[in-house]
């Protein structure tokens, strides 16, 4: 029994870990620019189909590199080129919706999630079909009696290590005062000589290869992936973004915690959990709406006159 | 030092501007004054390259702004105190202070920041404090020492003394001329005609959009102009 109750409590940080790695993003790029970007779950599971893709170039490269450390290196690439791709998704698409009402942005974010999920789906080979995610980081730590998987304990690490490295560049650096600056008084951060749309472009690479990581966590601990998994990995993101309080770091990562407490709960007590989980989550969502509409951390939204 | 020729604005259906022009000398303290609507804070809003011109120029430091970004001006050598100070609420009000600084790519910030402190004593037990959480008579002094920490050439401000006390008005005003005597280039947009042009060496009056007088304060608070819509 406490061997069980060990198990899920590992399950469930590992979730929430996953799931603040997209949350945050959400909550970063509606902080600094005030959109809803709904592609960007859509971004970041395109990390583990690039990664897929670098394997074998990798292999050709160093004359066949062994699976899992390819797998690895070319993860690490996939991140950057994650990254770069939120860069110029933002450069190209989404910087024309910045000022355009939120309803337009909306829509073209959606849009855009679909455009890129049918693009891995048609160019990726077999792009229909799940694909297999090589296990990297295999093997078990012997922790308090039960057999804890590396795997779990490297995504709580990366998952903290970057959260919490996010939270120190935001916090501690000129770039950080920066960003911040340009998310408090847009038009002061210019009149601050602080050029908005390099701020923008960077935001979107920190936050696009960020949200990457949690997308190949995520493949990763289903060990497989479909060009389909965006959608519900986004709907928990955004949703743990929303019940945290959109805008607040903290608050993405207490309303991933929440969203993946649910998730574990239900999957390890009610029959048949597993099939039930997201309507508990969303219910959940729901009711952290209606009794706190700005999310556990957010402010109350004062209109802008 | 900072030239506008025949400028126009097309800003919806908000104040407009049509053929402004004025120019601020090295060393002066200008005022521009108007009722609320006749395109003060447009004013500020098109010489910082914050709204487009419709037609005409503004030159600061003799560089026309058309080629320029307003993210580059302060780097030419201007502070900026806009409307309603505009501080970064959730930053501090030391890092306030010292983005003024950076962006005037000023050097030895701590003590450009103890001199800005001797001028704004108040401001001292703020400095870790988030700004938004002071005072309006603070938020406008850290607006001003934002602006003046680099030591700026020239200084643009819109509508500084809003929403200070009668007391506190008459000292933010004492600083502004003695910042000005210190060899700081000023242009004030105020609405508090008097007072403003108890400190201005000239001023331009504007209503609805266009200049409607202007000369040296002396004249202008004798002129029937001024003292018919104001005084």
């Amino acid at each position: 029994m406490a061997a069980q109750i060990t198990q899920q409590l590992l399950n469930f940080v590992t979730l929430g870990a996953i799931y603040a790695l997209i949350a945050v993003g959400f909550s970063l790029l509606f902080g600094v620019l005030n959109i809803i970007h709904f592609s960007h779950a859509d971004v970041a599971m395109t990390a583990p189909f690039l990664a897929l893709a670098i394997v074998p170039v990798l292999g050709g490269a160093f004359g066949g590199a062994p699976l899992p450390a390819g797998f690895a290196l070319a993860a690490l690439l996939a991140v950057l080129v994650t990254g770069a791709l939120g860069g110029v998704l933002y450069a190209t698409i989404i910087k024309r919706f910045r000022n355009a009402p939120a309803m337009m942005a909306l829509v073209a974010t959606v849009a855009l999630g679909i455009v890129l999920r049918e693009l891995i789906r048609h160019l990726f080979p077999n792009g229909s079909n799940p694909q297999a995610i090589p296990r990297l980081f295999s093997g078990s730590l012997t922790l308090f009696g039960t057999a804890v998987p590396v795997f779990n304990l490297v995504a709580i690490a990366v998952s903290v290590l970057c959260v919490g490295g996010l939270f120190l560049v935001l916090g501690r650096t000129r770039l950080g005062l920066h960003i911040r600056a340009v998310s408090q008084d847009r038009d002061a951060a210019r009149l601050m000589a602080i050029a908005p749309e390099r701020i923008f472009l960077i935001t979107f690479f920190i936050a696009s290869a960020i949200g990457a990581l949690g997308g190949l966590f995520f493949a990763g601990y289903a060990g497989i992936v479909r060009f389909d998994f965006s959608v519900d990995l986004g709907l928990i993101g955004f949703s743990a973004a929303v019940a945290g309080g959109l805008g607040s770091m903290p608050g993405a990562i207490i309303g991933s915690l929440l969203i993946a407490g649910i998730d574990t709960l239900v999957q390890a007590t009610l029959p048949n959990g597993a099939s039930y989980r997201l309507v508990f989550v969303f219910l959940l969502v729901i009711a952290v709406l209606v009794f706190r509409p700005s999310g556990l951390l957010g402010r109350t939204v004062v209109e802008k006159v | 030092m900072l030239t506008l020729e025949g400028v126009d604005t097309n800003y919806g259906a908000v104040a407009m501007l049509r053929d402004v022009s004025f120019a601020v000398g090295e060393g002066e303290l200008v005022c521009i004054l108007g009722p609320n609507g006749a395109g003060k804070t447009t004013t500020f809003r098109a010489l910082s390259g914050l709204l487009p011109l419709a037609r005409g120029r503004v030159r600061i430091m003799g560089q026309d702004i058309a080629g320029l970004r307003t993210e580059a001006l302060s780097g030419l050598g201007v502070g900026f105190v806009p409307e309603g100070r505009r501080l970064f609420p959730d930053i501090t009000v030391r890092d306030n202070i010292r983005l003024g600084f950076e962006a005037q790519r000023g050097t030895g910030f701590a003590a450009r920041l103890e001199e800005m402190l001797e001028l704004f004593p108040r401001v001292r037990e703020r400095i870790g404090q988030r700004a938004g959480t002071l005072s309006g008579g603070e938020q406008a002094m850290v607006a001003l020492a934002r602006a003046l920490i680099g030591k700026p050439r020239l200084v643009v401000m819109d509508e500084p003394s809003l929403g200070l006390s009668p007391k506190l008005i008459d000292e933010y005003f004492d600083t502004v001329a003695a910042v000005n005597r210190q060899g700081t280039t000023v242009l004030l947009i105020e609405q508090n005609a008097e007072t403003a042009l108890s400190i201005a060496h000239r001023g331009v009056m504007l209503v609805k959009g266009r200049v409607v007088a202007s000369g040296t304060a002396r004249d202008l608070l004798d002129s029937d102009a001024v003292r018919h819509l104001y005084l």
